[in-house]
């Protein structure tokens, strides 16, 4: 508001100016700083307040008033997120210069508020992060599970283990993840397939919904995934980190250690070593054991890099190898079976408590490897290129066919090897007229072979495409255009009546995305709008055969065509002196040619009995909905927290609904702060969630009712406390705290078993601090 | 002045070399780049993949009766699908035609016809006895069934079971294997179901 009243004056004032005297011809300018920080402050308001005169600050901080009259007055300066300063200041000769620091607002900032789902407003696009304690009260959990945080992300699980995120209803092939700056490639079209990402490497997780960002693909339909491990650059000294997490239910337990250092002599040099172990027994339901839903995971990756003044060089190895049991009730004969598994009140294959992973179990390893360099070139902006090499092995292993090879171990059921070679080459200039971009090439060459059963063929797949990004500033008005275009290739080989076929697919397409971000006093206002494009994948075309864990007969359609997405989402950020803040979303997407699974008539008869036939055909669909996440200051000690979320998704040719979309969700927190001194904090919550039910299905296309609407409660006591020099982070909490049995319409498992009961968990962070830093200003000259 | 002109020619020398160190690097960046992207073009050879036609499967189930008075004669009831799930309708699907009040003994045979050398699966199903079961349910027609081999442990297996006929009668008769891994209680219930294959019944 005072802003506001502040231009308008500015404008009275502007009218008067020709009025004035000679002598008022000083110019001020300088520079506004963050005071803890460092780093300059864009959009903050500079006002010589009896003169009636003021300007803004450009992105690098700086800023200008010209006209000013001498003498002694009163400056204010001002910005969303920094108390507002006021200073006295002389004003004589041709001109004055003056740096001013700004504090931030006493609590925190204001990103750091909304819990679990904190927007950065330092994006044009709407950005989700997932970080610092909200992350470590995730650890140990899967990516999934982690991501469950940000409000209108969902997971479709295949039991406990299985996490798949799903963001605004869309999933798999239309959600990218990108794994510390590499576009994940795994075997993602199958529901059942996991990301395979050790959730420890990650210091913090940004969520990016819809079609905002053309930057990494032109793909990115449903929504985009960053996992960031820490920058190398920033690592000071020698240090570490041990991070610890169990679980009553499953008895499962993570271990995950981190050891980072910069080199004392070669201050360029930094690297870093990081390793998980993770195991978890079978899960428990409040009434029942679930049989084989154990895992283990064990996975390490390495870093190094050197940095100087122009030249920055990042080496980055990980490896990543989980085992899987697949719950022993979930995989049936036809749909008989599954209509027995349904109606039995606990699953006939039931067990006690182990650690064995039996038959059926999935074992994944994906390796990642990259390269990236980057070069600044002065004054014009800095070289980026990058090369990732993915090497994914997944093995899925059937109970009932069960073939000893020669060596004695077992042949896996379904076995494919995916290669993937990934390269980025981007521009970055700087600012040029308040405009700031990049512009580049991106894409990735990948070949898939198996080598056990048929699911999907062996293929080549080449995609490359073009890039323009760029963000232009003024004032309190930021705006971010993209735009590119791409081209993906297949070669696939088939074998179809015994006869060898090798087809080949080529789409091409444009993508592009506009953003726009205005600025009020307490209120941001974000409005995104893109257009994305997929290729089907070779499921989607080539697919032939029963899917046994969904009891269907799917058939591909090879004539299919691109699907295309139209996505619009308004959001409000609003903030009041940190007593209450929100952000308020409605999105719309529309999906041209959206393929989809779709059941189709007569059942397919085979010798083990009928199959509901499913086939993969393109129709339009929309999706729309709304999410809202508030928090409240009740009192010094205590904040309320609420957040909810509803996705719509029809499809609009047939005016039937989609199915498999995650049902509406509220959420409420109530945090206490028991104990705060210093650095030391003692904090304990509350909180509910209530799912709906689905109530919005298609009769056709499932075969048994959505699950019933479900309530959950939760408490947790968090605590920050100093040991031995050290910042020791304690997690003991209670997950459902009332051991209701649901069964959740996201979970395939919902159709043989309920979902797991009441779970109590420790977590452990303990940062460790080898050899302190020593001289911080000489490292900074070396960063670039 | 001077001084200023030596200083100004000692920018543009060291901007030059900037450049110059620029387009090095610059070049040494694409070099690499276009290494790494041959090196994995290289790598690049496609093998063809197994042929699925060679897996394990099952195109026929053959069930033949003989009376075990040797008074009627011998009846076959085959369902036969070559080409497996989907594609073509099933070739063959016969169905069972039995007289009345007679028992038989049946046999059962499953075959894997795709393969040069027909594969008879039912001797794996005998093999691994303990893991499976023959279920048979008669819908509307008069007969009673009952399996006569066992496993190892004792459990009915069906492989061969007794068809007991009443009265003249039509129905159907549904013929489930069900693979019950570790689970094998003799019950019908646990497992998943490998064949289940309902055949047109008729007693007269």
């Amino acid at each position: 508001m005072q802003k506001i009243i502040a231009l308008l004056c500015f404008a009275v004032v502007a009218l008067k100016t020709s009025a004035q005297n000679e002598s008022c011809q000083i110019t001020l300018s300088g520079k506004v700083l963050d005071a803890t920080t460092g780093n300059s402050i864009e959009d903050a308001t500079i006002f010589i307040k009896e003169q009636q005169k003021g300007s803004h600050t450009l992105v690098n901080g700086e800023y200008m008033i010209t006209g000013l009259c001498e003498g002694t007055y009163t400056l204010i300066c001002q910005h969303l997120n920094h108390e507002a300063k006021q200073e006295t200041i002389l004003l004589k000769g041709d001109h004055v210069k003056r740096t001013i620091y700004m504090t931030c607002h006493t609590d925190s900032l204001h990103q750091l508020i909304v819990k679990g789902a904190k927007l950065h407003w330092e994006d044009i696009t709407v950005v989700n992060k997932v970080q610092g304690v909200d992350l470590f009260q995730s650890s140990g959990l899967s990516l999934g599970k982690a991501l469950e945080k940000v409000n209108g992300v969902y997971n479709l699980s295949t039991g406990n283990n299985i996490n798949k995120p799903v963001i605004r209803g869309m999933h798999s092939n239309r959600v990218l993840i990108l794994n510390n700056e590499i576009r994940q490639e795994g075997q993602q079209w199958g529901n059942e397939h996991a990301p395979e990402i050790d959730q420890f490497i990650a210091k913090s997780i940004e969520v990016v919904k819809g079609a905002q960002t053309i930057r990494y693909g032109s793909d990115i339909i449903g929504g985009l995934i960053l996992v960031n491990p820490n920058p190398l650059s920033e690592i000071k000294g020698v240090q570490g980190e041990i991070n610890l997490a169990s679980f009553t239910n499953g008895r499962s337990g993570a271990v995950s250690a981190l050891i980072e250092g910069r080199d004392k002599v070669w201050k360029g040099f930094s690297w870093r070593a990081q390793g998980t172990y993770k195991q978890a027994g079978n899960a428990k339901t409040p009434t029942y054991y679930l049989k084989n839903t154990g895992m283990r995971e064990l996975n390490y990756s390495l870093g190094a890099g050197y940095q100087n003044k122009k030249f920055d060089i990042e080496l980055f190895h990980s490896y990543f190898n989980t085992d899987i049991a697949i719950f022993a009730g979930s995989h049936i004969g036809n749909l008989t079976d599954l209509y027995n598994a349904f109606n039995a009140t606990q699953p006939i294959d039931s067990a006690g408590f182990s650690y064995n992973i039996d038959f059926p179990y999935q074992d994944v390893v994906h390796q990642l490897n990259k390269i990236k360099m980057a070069y600044t070139l002065d004054s014009i902006g800095v070289l980026k290129l990058t090369y990732g090499y993915q090497i994914n092995t997944r093995k899925e292993f059937d109970k009932n066919l069960k073939t000893k090879q020669d060596d004695g171990t077992y042949k896996p059921t379904l076995h494919f090897l995916l290669n993937t070679h990934n390269y980025d080459l981007t521009f970055e200039h700087n600012e040029i007229r308040r405009l700031t971009g990049a512009i580049g090439i991106n894409g990735f060459y990948q070949t898939n072979n198996y080598y056990g059963s048929y699911f999907i063929p062996n293929y080549q797949k080449f995609t490359g495409g073009l890039f323009i990004t760029e963000k232009w500033h003024m004032h309190q008005f930021s705006m971010e255009v993209g735009a590119r275009y791409d081209i993906n290739h297949f070669n696939i080989q088939k074998w179809e009546n015994n006869i060898l076929i090798s087809p080949s697919h080529r789409y091409s397409g444009f993508a592009s995305t506009l953003a726009l971000r205005y600025q009020f006093p307490y209120i941001t206002m974000h409005l995104n709008m893109g257009t994305a494009w997929r290729a089907p994948f070779v499921n989607e075309l080539y697919s032939y055969g029963v899917h046994h864990s969904a009891a269907s007969f799917e058939i591909g359609d090879r004539t299919m065509t691109r699907e295309r997405s139209y996505n619009t989402a308004l959001t409000i950020d609003f903030n009041y002196k940190n007593k209450i803040d929100g952000e308020l979303t409605f999105f719309n997407t529309y999906i041209n040619d959206y393929i989809n699974l779709q059941p189709v008539l007569p059942a397919t008869l085979t010798i083990r009995g009928a199959f509901p036939t499913f086939q993969y055909s393109q129709t339009n669909a929309n999706f729309k909905g709304i999410e809202f996440s508030s928090s409240i200051k009740l009192n010094s000690f205590a904040r309320w927290f609420v957040k909810g979320n509803l996705t719509l998704a029809k499809d609009i040719k047939n005016q039937i609904y989609l199915i498999g979309i995650p049902p509406a969700r509220l959420e409420s927190d109530i945090d206490l702060t028991l104990f705060q001194k210093d650095e030391n904090k003692i904090s304990w919550s509350l909180g509910a969630s209530y799912t709906f039910r689905q109530n919005r299905i298609n009769d056709t296309a499932d075969y048994v009712p959505s699950p019933n609407a479900y309530f959950l409660l939760h408490t947790d006591i968090q605590a920050k406390y100093k040991i031995a020099k050290t910042n020791v982070l304690i997690n003991l909490g209670i997950s459902n705290l009332l051991n209701t049995q649901y069964r959740d319409y996201m979970n395939r498992n919902r159709y043989f078993a309920n979902e797991i009961g009441r779970n109590i968990y420790l977590r452990l962070s303990i940062p460790l601090e080898l050899i302190p830093t020593h001289s911080t200003n000489n490292e900074k000259s070396n960063k670039i | 002045m001077k001084s200023q002109t030596k200083f100004k020619n000692k920018k543009i020398y060291l901007k030059m070399k900037n450049n110059q160190n620029t387009i090095k690097a610059t070049t040494i960046l694409i070099a690499i780049f276009i290494m790494a992207i041959s090196y994995s073009s290289c790598k690049k050879k496609t093998t063809p993949p197994p042929n699925p036609n060679e897996e394990e499967l099952i195109t026929t189930l053959q069930i033949i009766f003989i009376d075990s008075a040797g008074v009627e004669p011998n009846v076959t009831a085959i369902y036969r699908d070559i080409d497996g799930d989907g594609g073509n309708a099933p070739s063959t699907w016969d169905s069972i035609r039995l007289k009345a009040n007679t028992t038989y003994l049946a046999n059962i045979l499953l075959l894997d016809e795709t393969k040069a050398d027909i594969d008879t699966i039912s001797n794996e199903v005998l093999e691994e006895g303990v893991d499976h079961l023959f279920c048979f349910t008669q819908n509307g027609v008069n007969i009673t069934t009952v399996a006569t081999d066992t496993d190892l442990n004792g459990l009915p297996i069906g492989l061969q079971s007794k068809w007991k006929t009443g009265n003249m009668s039509t129905g159907s008769s549904q013929i489930v294997l069900r693979h019950q891994p570790d689970i094998k209680t003799g019950s019908c219930t646990p497992g998943e179901s490998d064949i289940d294959l309902t055949f047109q019944c008729f007693v007269n």
